[in-house]
């Protein structure tokens, strides 16, 4: 004698698993939210790791990306300060990258609500480097969602923090 | 189509090893575990060739490389003269399925990426052009490095980033998940009826890794460029072929489970301990006698330990999670693996052998009791974050699943080995709420915190148990009490 209960069981978690999973996915949008588009792939390759900070390659290659979208805005969440040659980097990077887009103003106010954000202006463009957002880190990520933008990408500013001088 | 044919060369290379203990362990594993088999020896080769000096780096990758694939095919070769017709269309077979979805998750591309896999990309493709993991010493000390050497595959074949490995890791644990739960479900005796074929136990153990594999955050994580699904598909791999060299009396599995268990723990900086634990576990409960045994949890802490120690000369101020101290504690505690296992199988604790599992579960669980006695705020914020985790809609109804199906295995016949997922989930809990309090915010309770990514590690394992212990047949085969 088999017991059937257990397949039977299965399949009532399949099915809720599949109308929860439709629901959550209409009702506060897909992980997908935060994929990077495939325009972005040829910039990714462009970006020649730069000897010797792994950082800096990052950096370089999220502002490919953005640059590939059309100029998104880039956020900083930090719990360090920014030092003198990260943001001489930085802004070296940002010319080099002909910025085209406007920065939305929705999400200007709504960062600054959210972390009181330090508003640094770099080549003509703001950098908003929000201080503190750690923990939660989730909260620029809501504001992602809240703005359904796959434009906003998040670096650590810890890590930002680190480039200072090593990268060339 | 150039990260399609880097995947069929690592599952290639995986077939080599896969294959030539087929003869024991099946066709159908030696394919569905042959990419995952893969990408750890990539892993293997390319950890090895960074200890070398910087300027032998890429010579060094390329004679590793091809030394494992050469003791690989000198086996494989010899055990395909001796495969039948038959045999041989079914691998081919085989082959070109994993060649399709290789090639179908190289042209699309479904990644899902957020910070976290900038830091796994970055630094892979740092590590593979420089082949300087000091100057990499802020991101090596802080998260795992198994999926940072995955993503250093990119620059030898000039891609961005691999953006395919993670859905073919996925298919491949699902694949692995119903080929052992069936070999499983069927050595526990529950045979079909002559003259019928065993589709009844096909296809409840498809119907419990669909069930496993359904929730919407599964899903995600099968496509995100992360740690977590790939830990939890190694961890799978690891208990389900430890417990079939107990359930089918072969050895032949044991090599697998401790490689597997390797490649669980090189995927965050934590996870060796957990793979401690499990590995302790299974040494412990199982009634075999195999100089795999013996040795296995020696290999463990061989590769463990020493990769620890080079990280804790890392530690620096960069450093957030491994400082030196932490570092100690888990090389501490894989060191004390292969001792332990050694003196409760055949030294002078053997009398405390059945009572290593409750230990298992009870230290973690008394340090989580103090924990909350010395970091009550801590843990207040750890707990109310694992609750939020357990019911957020994004797991659909999986934990509560878990927790009946739980239940009922209490009034199911006991599996042989079972220890190894009832124990072995409950201690793992205990120290994701341990690694929580080692935080200084706890859990935040969102989707992508680290505390339920960590979760997603006992899904597998917990299904693969309800797998095989529930929905057998009454009467039968009675396993051994072990």
């Amino acid at each position: 004698m088999r017991a059937w209960w257990f397949p039977a069981a299965l399949c009532v978690v399949i099915l809720a698993n599949g109308l929860l999973a439709f629901r959550y996915v209409r009702e506060l949008g897909p992980m997908a939210t935060y994929r990077i588009t495939a325009r972005s792939d040829d910039s990714l390759a462009a970006a020649v790791p730069a000897r010797p900070a792994a950082f800096g390659t990052m950096i370089r290659q999220l502002l490919a990306i953005q640059s590939s979208l059309g100029g998104a805005v880039l956020m900083v969440p930090t719990d360090l300060s920014l030092n003198a040659t990260s943001l001489q980097l930085f802004a070296r990077l940002e010319i080099q990258q002909e910025r085209r887009a406007p920065i939305d103003p929705g999400v200007a106010d709504e960062l600054e609500a959210e972390s009181d954000p330090a508003h640094l202006l770099l080549a003509g463009r703001r950098l908003y480097v929000a201080r503190d957002l750690r923990p939660p880190w989730t909260a620029p990520l809501h504001l992602i969602e809240a703005h359904g933008s796959p434009r906003l990408f998040v670096v650590s500013g810890a890590r930002l923090d680190r480039l200072g001088g090593s990268v060339r | 189509m150039t990260e399609a044919v880097l995947h069929a060369l690592l599952f290639g290379l995986g077939l080599t090893y896969t294959l030539p203990a087929s003869r024991e362990t099946g066709l159908p594993f030696a394919v569905a575990a042959a990419y995952p088999v893969g990408l750890l020896l990539w892993v293997v080769a390319m950890l090895a060739s960074l200890v070398a000096p910087v300027s032998l780096f890429p010579a060094a990758l390329t004679v590793g490389l091809a030394l494992l694939a050469g003791v690989g095919l000198a086996r494989t070769l010899s055990t395909l003269r001796q495969t039948r017709g038959g045999a041989l269309g079914r691998l081919a077979a085989g082959c070109a399925g994993f060649l399709l979805a290789a090639i179908l998750f190289s042209e699309l591309n479904l990644a899902v990426l957020t910070v976290d896999s900038f830091t796994y990309i970055g630094a892979g493709r740092s590590l593979a052009t420089f082949a300087d993991p000091s100057a990499l010493a802020g991101v090596l000390t802080n998260v795992g490095v198994f999926q940072v050497l995955v993503q250093s595959a990119s620059i030898p074949i000039g891609v961005p980033y691999l953006h395919a490995a993670s859905p073919l890791l996925a298919v491949s644990g699902i694949a692995c998940f119903v080929v052992l739960g069936r070999r499983g479900r069927l050595a526990l005796g529950d045979a079909p009826d002559p003259g019928r074929g065993p589709w009844r136990e096909t296809a409840i153990v498809v119907l419990a890794a669909v069930a496993m594999a359904s929730p919407y955050f599964m899903v995600a994580q099968a496509l995100y460029v992360h740690t977590n699904y790939a830990a939890a598909i190694y961890l799978l791999l690891a208990c389900a072929t430890f417990w079939l060299a107990e359930v089918e009396d072969r050895d032949a599995w044991l090599p697998f489970a401790f490689a597997f268990l390797v490649a669980f723990s090189l995927q965050r900086l934590e996870l060796p301990v957990y793979g401690a634990l499990f590995a302790a576990i299974a040494c412990a409960e199982t009634s075999r006698q195999s100089r795999w045994l013996r040795w296995g949890p020696w290999l463990f802490a061989l590769v463990i330990v020493p990769w620890y120690a080079y990280l804790s000369t890392l530690s620096s101020e960069e450093t957030r999670l491994l400082a030196w101290d932490r570092a100690l504690f888990v090389m501490t505690g894989v060191a004390a693996l292969p001792v332990v296992a050694h003196l409760v199988r055949s030294g002078v604790a053997r009398h405390l052998r059945p009572w290593l599992a409750p230990c298992a579960v009870g230290l973690p669980l008394a340090a989580v009791v103090a924990s909350v006695a010395f970091v009550p705020e801590r843990m207040e914020k750890t707990f109310s974050g694992l609750v939020s985790h357990f019911i957020h809609p994004a797991w659909g109804v999986t934990w509560l699943a878990i927790l009946l199906l739980g239940i009922a295995t209490l009034r199911a016949r006991p599996i042989p080995l079972g220890r190894l997922f009832s124990h072995g989930g409950a201690a793992s809990l205990c120290l994701i709420a341990l690694t929580g309090a080692a935080r200084a915010g706890g859990y935040h309770g969102g989707l992508t915190d680290s505390g339920n990514r960590m979760l997603t590690h006992l899904v597998p394992v917990a299904f693969f148990f309800f797998a095989v212990s529930l929905g057998r047949a009454r009467a039968g085969h009675e396993p051994s009490s072990r």
